[in-house]
């Protein structure tokens, strides 16, 4: 492929809204690269219809030498990294002092530490080029805070200030660096909720439902696009209203 | 010294140079990267992300190297003699 590909990575395609944002930079022309631990029928269907536009690999965000290989294999695949988006996440839920220390551990080694790995070896591929754009998929637990979720909303909060401070950083390379915080969205990561957390959730929203992952992959596609060209370092909340 | 690798050093301290439209010195081994060619910390950064594409080495990834040591071009150039060194060995 040439080196006029806009290329993205999206970490965690395989599901949710890591799978809907692929769907989304697909149609809209990107060659876009993802990974998640173990593939899905969801990720197998789009793959097929992708013609080739789509490559995954199975990788835990963890293992560092996974990482460098599907770095690697992007670049020869579909050329230099120029947008990334940081969407594979884990959510545990319960009361902090019930939970194992091994399960904290893992979120933050997902959520937080695994988008920073990415970022940093994807900034330096941006940095060449003196331009790229860094999403990092955030929550509003992050930014409200929501019980049973204390160690989740940690490594969310965490990210925006990562956001923030990699803005700085990076703004006179020319790379531009957002969070986008989705409220609670109809996905495999909300269904721990209650049918009454979800109709109150839905009670307090003014737009008055729970939000889609189409509604959060179009606010990912104008972020990444040049239409959003002056805007880094902020964190857009795409909640219906819920945090006003 | 490797000459093949300071050429290539060289020429990318120049073409990062350029495109920052920073003016450049002469360059010599003694030559100090942000002292005497006005390197910025983020261009320092953009110079070894543009070197790791073009030799396929970030020396710097290794804890035991400091990009504080780093002050001549003829720092650099050892870092990188010593990293691809390395690397040769490890294929080997």
């Amino acid at each position: 492929m040439s080196s006029k590909n806009k290329v993205v990575i999206v970490s965690g395609g395989s599901k949710g809204l890591g799978l809907g944002i692929c769907k989304t930079l697909l149609e809209t022309g990107y060659c876009v690269a993802t990974f998640s631990r173990k593939r899905t029928p969801e990720l197998d269907e789009l793959l097929q219809s992708s013609d080739g536009k789509l490559y995954w690999q199975a990788v835990d965000v963890t293992d560092e030498a996974q990482l460098s290989d599907f770095l690697r294999q992007v670049k020869e695949k579909f050329g230099r990294v120029g947008y990334l988006v940081n969407s594979a996440g884990m959510a545990n839920e319960g009361l902090l002092t019930l939970m194992k220390g091994n399960e904290v551990s893992r979120m933050v080694q997902v959520n937080l530490e695994g988008a920073i790995a990415l970022a940093q070896a994807c900034a330096k591929q941006m940095m060449v080029a003196s331009f790229g754009v860094i999403i990092n998929v955030s929550s509003i637990v992050g930014v409200r805070g929501f019980k049973g979720l204390a160690a989740y909303s940690a490594t969310k909060a965490a990210l925006d200030g990562f956001t923030r401070s990699l803005a700085k950083e990076l703004g006179s390379a020319g790379i531009r660096v957002n969070s986008l915080a989705p409220g609670f969205m109809d996905t495999d990561m909300t269904s721990e909720l209650t049918d009454k957390q979800k109709k109150r959730i839905i009670r307090q929203t003014p737009a008055g439902r729970l939000g889609t992952v189409a509604d959060a992959s179009s606010a990912i596609k104008f972020l990444l696009s040049d239409e959003s060209s002056f805007i880094t370092g902020q964190t857009l909340v795409v909640d219906g209203g819920l945090t006003v | 010294m490797n000459t093949a690798i300071q050429n290539q050093i060289v020429t990318v301290i120049r073409r990062v140079a350029e495109e920052r439209h920073l003016k450049l010195p002469e360059i010599a081994d003694s030559t100090e990267i942000v002292d005497e060619l006005g390197f910025s910390s983020l261009q320092v950064a953009t110079l070894i992300a543009n070197l790791e594409e073009e030799l396929g080495v970030d020396p710097f990834q290794d804890e035991d190297v400091m990009i504080a040591d780093v002050r001549t071009v003829k720092d650099l150039n050892e870092i990188y003699e010593r990293a691809l060194a390395a690397r040769e060995s490890q294929v080997a």
